[in-house]
């Protein structure tokens, strides 16, 4: 049972030049799809599933807008296809993409979202900040220095009131308008020019927004992450013109 | 008779095995910095997880090497009165166990990935505005991990053999599992690219079986050792050369008219115990020494060896019994 190392040397060079060859006989689109999803849309139907989140993806009476749903219409338009929105809470929409009935999930993902184990989501197309803002700066100045005790405004039953109360020792002051506070609040830094806010140095969390795309569909996935990575600046300015208070 | 010492190695040998220690010191430096290469490529993939996790399970060889190192030199005392030669056996079996858990581990994560279907994904990354697919990168980093560790391995596998070594011919075989798991990954990686989602695990498959065989062979080698089994090769293909040698120094010794041979590994070394029956009593004490010394000046590696002269052997195996030069003797001492 004694092998040589040489002999397993040569035997797994064998094999990942037969490997080789084999895929570049067979076409030169790389990586590919398993299951041919970029093939399907060329030209075809992109079906994507949207759940409402506010301001990535707003559904109203008719066709869905914001943010991740001009990027796809954006994205849709390089491929010939035409989008065809599925709306459905998020769980649905994940065991759709799951099964392939689906092309893409929409819905203000993050990068650290659970659904990464049954969904392949994209490289972040746009890295947004919760930031603690103050009126002027130097009240901003104030509190880049300590939080402790300051009475800080956020919005109402809202992630970030959650994560201002864990992570800071200040003191949380839930409202129902961030425009009317006249003090210091904590938002996303999306929001700071539309409110009049200088923002101070303490960042109360980061999201790397993304998109869902099925498993293992590698050509799908690596179209979609390049035409998003070429698009940063786009989605910014869609993000300043969308995101309101 | 000189108490058996605990320093083991012949002096030319201190110069392999001080080779040997830097070699493991190299293998450990190099393998932290592959584990990281692999942990910054490793994105959303499972694909290399396997190739990972490897790489974490091979510290545990080198480490078991160095541990017993220090120890294994110590003197015998009133609490260790055989020295601390059986630490390498520990160390050994540690490795023998990390290399089968590892095949194991392959085996099953592989074949449920199968059974799930799982295609994995493998997206782009961005380096410096620079846009690549991150398959190239995690090939990258699988050829760093695969290339050194091959190197390595054969080179501990030469001095294993020089210092019958054990713990460091098992290690040479995991950094051969190393560097076949990273080939294997590599070829998962490119089938992934290829749209063969399944070509990863299949391929993790054949080499999990081949790492678990050898993680196999060796933890059952080193329970052998641990029940003081006949000492066998380093690379455990069959009985030590040093067991025959034995019996044929002894099968030369004309006083000896029959003995029983017993011989075990005690980590480096061997412990031989030969029960002779002497066919007279003419200068016992001389021929004792004498027989001791000619089985000690056979090797480096037969150090702790006790001769005892007995009246007679009953119920010996067959086997484990050597016969005299001269035959029977007519007469053998008196009884009381």
């Amino acid at each position: 049972m004694e092998r040589s190392s040489g002999g397993d040397l040569s035997r797994m060079a064998r094999l990942l030049i037969v490997a080789l060859v084999a895929g570049l006989l067979g076409g030169c689109e790389f990586p590919r799809d398993p299951e041919g999803t970029l093939d399907r849309v060329r030209g075809g139907v992109l079906r994507v599933g949207v759940t409402p989140a506010d301001p990535w993806v707003q559904l109203g009476d008719g066709e869905p807008t914001g943010v991740e749903v001009e990027l796809v219409e954006r994205f849709a338009e390089t491929l010939d296809a035409r989008v065809e929105w599925v709306e459905g809470s998020e769980s649905d929409l994940m065991e759709a993409l799951e099964g392939r009935q689906l092309d893409i999930v929409i819905g203000g993902l993050t990068r650290q979202s659970e659904w990464r184990r049954v969904a392949a989501l994209t490289r972040p197309y746009l890295t947004t900040q919760v930031v603690i803002a103050a009126p002027d700066r130097e009240r901003a100045d104030r509190l880049s220095a300590d939080l402790g005790g300051e009475r800080i405004a956020v919005e109402a039953n809202s992630p970030e009131a959650a994560k201002l109360e864990e992570d800071t020792d200040a003191v949380v002051v839930p409202v129902d308008d961030l425009a009317s506070t006249g003090g210091a609040v904590a938002v996303p830094d999306y929001l700071l020019d539309d409110l009049g806010l200088v923002r101070t140095d303490a960042e109360l969390d980061e999201h790397e927004h993304a998109m869902a795309v099925s498993m293992g569909e590698n050509a799908f996935l690596v179209t979609l992450e390049r035409f998003l990575l070429d698009r940063e600046a786009e989605a910014a300015e869609i993000l300043a013109r969308e995101g309101r208070p | 008779m000189r108490y058996p010492s605990g320093t083991e190695l012949p002096p030319e040998l201190d110069d392999v095995h001080r080779r040997a220690v830097r070699l493991e010191w190299i293998t450990i430096a190099y393998l932290i910095t592959a584990i990281l290469a692999i942990y910054f490529t490793l994105g959303s993939s499972q694909a290399m997880k396997g190739a990972w996790l490897e790489d974490i399970l091979s510290l545990a060889p080198p480490i078991a090497f160095l541990v017993a190192a220090r120890v294994r030199y110590r003197r015998p005392n009133r609490d260790f009165p055989y020295g601390y030669h059986r630490a390498v056996e520990v160390s050994y079996l540690v490795a023998a166990l990390a290399l089968l858990s590892m095949g194991l581990f392959l085996i099953v994560d592989s074949v449920l990935k199968l059974l799930h279907g799982d295609h994995p994904p493998i997206g782009m990354v961005e380096l410096f505005d620079w846009q690549v697919w991150l398959g190239w990168l995690m090939i990258a980093a699988l050829v760093y991990s695969a290339v050194p560790a091959a190197v390595l391995g054969r080179m501990k596998k030469r001095l294993a053999a020089d210092l019958h070594d054990k713990v460091l011919h098992a290690d040479s075989k995991m950094n051969r599992a190393d560097w076949m798991t990273a080939t294997a990954a590599i070829v998962g990686v490119l089938g992934i690219g290829f749209g063969l989602w399944w070509m990863d695990a299949a391929a993790a498959i054949v080499i999990g079986l081949d790492i678990a065989h050898d993680g196999g062979t060796y933890t059952a080698a080193a329970a052998k050792d641990l029940l003081d089994g006949r000492p066998r090769r380093d690379d455990e293909q069959g009985v030590h050369p040093l067991v025959g040698d034995v019996r044929d120094a002894v099968a030369d010794l004309d006083w000896v008219q029959e003995a029983a041979v017993r011989m075990r590994e005690l980590g480096h070394v061997l412990a031989v115990e030969v029960l002779a029956v002497p066919r007279d009593e003419t200068d016992l004490l001389d021929r004792v020494e004498d027989a001791v010394r000619r089985i000690r000046d056979l090797d480096w590696k037969l150090q702790d060896v006790v001769v005892s002269v007995v009246r007679e052997i009953d119920g010996a195996p067959e086997d484990v019994l050597v016969r005299g030069p001269l035959g029977p003797a007519r007469s053998v001492g008196s009884r009381p």
